[in-house]
């Protein structure tokens, strides 16, 4: 696989270094794969993921750290060798298709993804006559049966964000047409102690407990779809959460205290209706966060109440 | 639980990531697997936090066993590199609760077992067949945290319109962390039953979309009882129909509290469990030391059979018994020992290819496998099949080994066979095999005229050889 990035000396002496001891994790020969493409395929890999700078014993920890079995295999049949292709269907094509059913949770959207996938992994295009395979970009990084996923994950919500982006835009189009637009009523800008607390609040988090709390309030995910990606157990974001939504109200307001507001009057402001800052809320969601459609989720609050948006704009 | 203010939600929002920044396929696989660590775990974290579409794809990505399950055996091997930073909150009360809550699910699903092995005294269950030859069956309990293995076959008979209940199977690997199931708690099963059936719609009769992975409607634990009521459809055809299914779909992905791994025995493919994330330098070693001729075995792939309960003589209509016979050919029989067939193994290996290649395009269809069937047959003529000396059986799983070493593994019910060669330390195993015993699915030893005796623990992937 072509990499335009130049190899530094350091990625080229930790592959050759550890060039035997990878050869015979990978098993790389029994499918057909060189060691000297496999150590191509190390070194595009390093120099890919880590930084230039990056020391010889940086890049061995790095090395140590691949999937190489599953690089190999995947390489190996992004080559087209036979062997190695038939090891791949054998061990991953059934996973492939029971995957893209869970995702897609409906027989045809299912087939429809695996079959896709199916296809590029195979390597359907071809280019300067030579047969691309989607293997030929798996770096070993995760497991190649995670990549997997990953990836329908990806198409699949590609696929539906696409429509679902058309189906909003379409709306938006009929609605301007339908309902003539009144005067847009004044939107009121947030107080800007409010805005900078909230800030303050949301940067003194860490990224996890950020991530925590998107995925919780903004996708709907269930406790343990979080505690599946951040790698802990469901309890603790069970804990977490309830942390996250005592500790934020709480710490927004003394700050706005602090600056000089009265309770009550951070109370109200804490409390603004998001419906009157409709209009940023309804563009950001729309890049941001998912339709309930395709996903299993909780009710997310937020958008449920934006849903109900556009029809309490055209009445007057 | 309180609601997040939802001004606050809408400040996470109004940060949107730059275009160029989403992490690839790679290092979200990577991030969802724990194997980032350090700067750029942070830096994939922190799009995320501002990221839809990524999030999206990292949840929708998870694997369907409960990840919870993992975390609370905690031994299975972690990636080399491990940053806690910033994940100092979530580690050490983890370990506390996950060990308390080990012990407990280790006490509770022993309880089920117990209680379910009583309540199911009139339903089949898979046998152990009677001792054959020199094969000795004896196998001990399962380990508390394992539970019944139920293969898509039985799924299939079972499922011809009543929707029967069966529980999630835990796979009890080679050397892989014991992981207890847990009762189904926190989260409700997210069963995708009602529409994966349809996924095999045009599939071979019995296709199996009415077993539910219903834990919620369940005895409420990780652990019900397998049911095992196939009905008394006795004829071989039936079942090989049903082991022809090259059903995908029959992933019942039941997403519970529980150590849900999912076991489908496929016929088209060995057995496979839905991913364990996390055992991944497990099955690296795994895969690394097996040896590549027809060995289709890929990440953990035990059946384990429920424990005989005593007393019991009828067997599974779907589980057959074996014996070799004196001419040295194995065969088996579905009725009990009315009447035996004669199987090869050595056929389903040697053409495994062509039935590969075949595969990859063609649909389950009820036209497949009267197509397959009539290959078989004309392949029959066309292999000699080793000579068989000592068979020993677990349910549907069977090995059978003869002269000149010649070993051979089913998973289910001898459709399908793999060739296995024991070897170690680079000797392999040539010569006649007189005996096999099997303990229990993970451990079983095979003698050879010669004296040698060959252990495994590990179902076969890796060998000892004893003096």
């Amino acid at each position: 696989m072509p990499d335009t990035r130049p190899i530094s000396a350091p990625v080229r002496s930790a592959v050759s270094e550890l060039l035997a001891e990878l050869q015979a994790k990978s098993g790389c020969e029994k499918i057909g794969l060189s060691g000297e493409s496999l150590a191509a395929v190390l070194c595009d890999v390093a120099a890919k993921y880590l930084p230039a700078g990056a020391t010889q014993t940086e890049v061995e920890t790095f090395l140590l750290t691949l999937r190489v079995e599953e690089l190999a295999l995947a390489r190996a049949c992004a080559a087209g060798h036979n062997a190695a292709w038939e090891i791949f269907l054998t061990r991953y094509r059934e996973k492939l298709y029971q995957s893209a059913l869970r995702i897609a949770r409906e027989d045809s959207a299912a087939r429809d993804l695996a079959d896709t996938l199916y296809a590029e992994l195979y390597g359907t295009g071809t280019r300067e006559g030579e047969r691309v395979s989607k293997l030929a970009s798996f770096t070993g990084r995760g497991s190649l049966e995670g990549w997997l996923r990953t990836v329908l994950a990806q198409e699949f919500v590609n696929r539906y964000r696409r429509t679902k982006r058309l189906v909003s835009l379409e709306e938006e189009g009929e609605e301007g047409l339908q309902f003539a637009a009144p005067e847009p009523e004044p939107v009121p800008s947030p107080d800007a102690r409010l805005e900078s607390a909230t800030d303050a609040a949301l940067a003194a988090l860490s990224s996890d407990e950020r991530l925590v709390l998107a995925a919780y309030f903004l996708d709907g995910r269930t406790l343990a779809e979080i505690a599946g990606m951040l790698g802990v157990h469901e309890s603790t974001i069970s804990r977490k959460v309830d942390k996250l939504a005592k500790s934020l109200r709480k710490k927004i307001l003394a700050t706005m205290m602090q600056r000089g507001m009265a309770r009550r009057q951070a109370e109200e402001a804490l409390e603004v209706d998001v419906r009157d800052l409709r209009v940023d809320i309804r563009r950001s969601l729309a890049q941001e966060s998912p339709s309930a459609t395709f996903s299993p989720k909780r009710e997310n609050p937020v958008e449920a109440r934006t849903r109900g948006g556009p029809g309490v704009q055209a009445n007057p | 639980m309180q609601d997040v203010p939802q001004f606050v939600l809408k400040r996470l929002q109004e940060k949107p990531p730059a275009a160029d920044s989403h992490p690839d396929a790679d290092q979200l696989t990577a991030f969802a697997e724990q194997s980032l660590a350090g700067d750029e775990r942070a830096r994939v974290t922190e799009h995320l936090t501002r990221c839809g579409d990524c999030r999206d794809v990292v949840a929708i990505a998870l694997p369907a066993t409960e990840i919870e399950t993992e975390r609370a055996g905690k031994t299975v091997a972690l990636p080399i590199t491990v940053s806690t930073a910033g994940m100092g909150w979530l580690r050490w009360p983890t370990l506390r609760w996950a060990a308390l809550a080990a012990g407990i699910l280790v006490v509770t699903s022993l309880g089920v077992l117990e209680y379910s092995h009583r309540s199911e005294n009139s339903v089949a269950s898979n046998q152990p067949q009677d001792a054959i030859g020199a094969s000795s069956l004896s196998r001990q309990a399962p380990s508390p945290p394992a539970t019944v293995g139920q293969t898509e076959m039985q799924k299939a008979l079972s499922a011809t319109g009543s929707q029967t209940l069966t529980g999630p199977e835990a796979v009890v690997g080679s050397g892989r962390a014991e992981q207890p199931p847990s009762p189904a708690r926190s989260s409700p099963a997210r069963s995708t039953l009602p529409r994966s059936g349809g996924f095999v719609k045009g599939g071979a009769a019995g296709a199996a979309p009415g077993s539910a992975g219903g834990i919620g409607a369940g005895s409420g634990s990780g652990v019900s009882p397998t049911s095992l009521a196939s009905p008394r459809a006795r004829e071989g055809s039936m079942v090989t129909r049903a082991q022809q299914n090259p059903t995908a779909a029959t992933g019942q992905q039941v997403k519970i509290g529980a150590a849900s791994e999912m076991v489908e025995v496929q016929a088209n493919g060995p057995i496979t469990t839905e991913s364990v994330a996390t055992s991944q330098n497990q099955v690296a070693q795994n895969q690394a030391s097996l040896p590549l001729n027809g060995r289709a075995f890929t990440n953990l792939d035990v059946v384990k059979a429920k424990d005989p309960v005593p007393g019991q003589t009828a067997s599974s209509a779907a589980t057959p018994r074996w014996t070799v016979s004196s001419s040295g050919v194995l065969e088996r029989s579905f009725d009990g020992g009315d009447t035996w067939e004669d199987v090869n193994p050595a056929l389903t290996v040697a053409s495994s290819g062509a039935r590969l290649a075949k595969e990859t395009t063609a649909r389950a269809d009820a036209g497949s496998f009267s197509e397959a069937n009539k290959n078989q047959k004309a392949e029959a003529a066309a292999y000699p099949g080793p000579i068989f000396r000592a068979v020993a059986a677990a349910g549907l799983e069977v090995w059978a080994g003869g002269s000149g070493g010649a070993l051979y593994h089913t998973w289910d019910g001898g459709n399908r066979w793999s060739r296995v060669t024991p070897s170690a330390l680079g000797v392999a195993l040539t010569g006649d095999i007189i005996a096999i015993q099997i303990s229990d699915p993970e451990h079983g030893e095979v003698s050879t005229s010669t004296g040698e005796h060959w252990a495994t623990s590990d179902n076969g992937q890796t060998w000892q050889k004893r003096q």
